[in-house]
């Protein structure tokens, strides 16, 4: 298989290196517009990969994932399902999101299938939810929490989204809410442990709810600072950080099990980028192996997720559970 | 005149540092259990897509499961 990764950045660069070491993929094309990273990059990765100049790349890869910058993916996606390949999107920026999942209907006019939301959240995310999900009878809630950020891509979107408009899911409509409203302290897995969080622009509810039919509600927040929030509204006063440091995703779902109430809290903590990353580079081979069905979705409603999440799990980004009081009556 | 300005700008420092400790310790309650990564067995195996409606009423929101509100909504109230 030869796979083409579009951005060199945080995630983009290991999402290359994790594909260079597959023995499934023959050939890795990674195009970044930045001519020197993508040099160092390239340069770094072995014979397996190779520089792409033009983001076009016409019959040259038989999947794609685009890690550029969000906001900028729509575009490259576009093209991509126009040309027949498969594509693995990172984006977590909420009009983009939909915006590409409403390329579903061209991606099965042209048989290929697109991969909204490979990420850390959305994408693991969205995995957990399925997972949890798994040991219900029904969906009533699904809520999401993100700690932490990857590249300085991230950080920015981090630093949007906080002044956008939240979409939630509730009780079957849409509802739009102030970014940085609604304080509520997640716990996430350790070190990470205990943090603020404050509904944000975040797609989670729009890849989420098509997948879970009947879900009454679902939320995503984002654990911020009171400088975070303050400053959101700003440009950003400093540039920012390479990397960050470890973040964390939690998922809880609520719903039914017989007659009885249950709530299942799934999380997990990583470095964002770098859990992205194996994210994305999995569904690529999970999406070649499995041969997912034309059209464009979120993790949650792609063919097989256990499969995909035990594959995640197996690259070392491995899921906890929350355990402490979990049946209500 | 000075003086008493930097005094007075000192003593409001200390004390608002003193609320915002306390408020900060009384804000946080203890977490009610604990994280475990999910074992081999529990991830293997595809199990078909959940969270279809059978048709029956919604369900009163319950507690946060190992989460306790401390801002402006109550668990049952957020969405």
């Amino acid at each position: 298989m030869r796979v083409a990764v579009f951005g060199a950045g945080a995630t983009g660069a290991r999402v290359a290196r994790k594909l260079a070491t597959s023995d499934e993929v023959e050939r890795v094309l990674v195009h970044d517009p930045d001519p020197q990273r993508l040099d160092w990059v390239v340069s770094s990765l072995g014979p397996t990969a190779a520089a792409a100049e033009s983001p076009v790349l016409e019959g040259d890869a038989d999947a794609m994932v685009v890690a550029t910058p969000s906001g900028t993916q729509l575009d490259i996606a576009r093209r991509a399902v126009d040309e027949g390949a498969m594509v693995v999107t990172t984006s977590d920026d909420l009009g983009e999101t939909q915006a590409l999942l409403d390329l579903d209907h061209r991606a099965r006019s042209c048989q290929t299938a697109v991969a909204v939301g490979a990420g850390y959240m959305p994408g693991l995310s969205c995995l957990l939810a399925r997972h949890a999900a798994a040991e219900l009878d029904q969906v009533d809630e699904i809520h999401v929490a993100k700690a932490g950020t990857g590249g300085p891509a991230c950080a920015r979107q981090h630093h949007r989204c906080l002044s956008g408009m939240a979409l939630d899911w509730r009780d079957g409509e849409w509802v739009r809410r102030p970014g940085g409203s609604g304080r509520e302290l997640c716990w996430f897995p350790d070190p990470v442990s205990g943090r603020d969080c404050y509904r944000a622009a975040l797609p989670d509810a729009v890849v989420l709810v098509p997948a879970f039919p009947g879900v009454s509600r679902v939320t995503a927040r984002l654990a911020a600072t009171r400088r975070d929030r303050f400053t959101a509204p700003l440009p950003m006063l400093s540039p920012p950080h390479p990397e960050g440091g470890i973040g964390a995703i939690r998922v809880e779902v609520r719903g039914r099990c017989g007659s009885e109430r249950k709530v299942v809290v799934l999380g997990s903590c990583a470095r964002p980028a770098s859990a992205a990353a194996t994210v994305a580079a999995a569904t690529v081979l999970h999406a070649r192996a499995t041969r997912i069905e034309p059209g464009a979705r979120g993790l949650a409603a792609i063919e097989r997720p256990q499969a995909l999440l035990a594959s995640v799990a197996a690259q070392g980004l491995r899921p906890s559970r929350f355990e402490g009081f979990t049946t209500f009556a | 005149m000075i003086r008493r300005a930097l005094v007075a700008v000192l003593t409001g420092m200390a004390v608002a540092a003193a609320i915002r400790l306390r408020v900060r310790r009384r804000a946080v309650p203890p977490q009610t259990g604990g994280w475990r990564e999910l074992r081999d067995d529990e991830l293997v195996g595809d199990v078909p897509q959940g969270g279809e409606p059978d048709g029956e009423g919604e369900l009163a929101g319950g507690e946060r499961s190992g989460t306790e509100p401390t801002g402006d909504e109550t668990s049952a109230e957020r969405g």
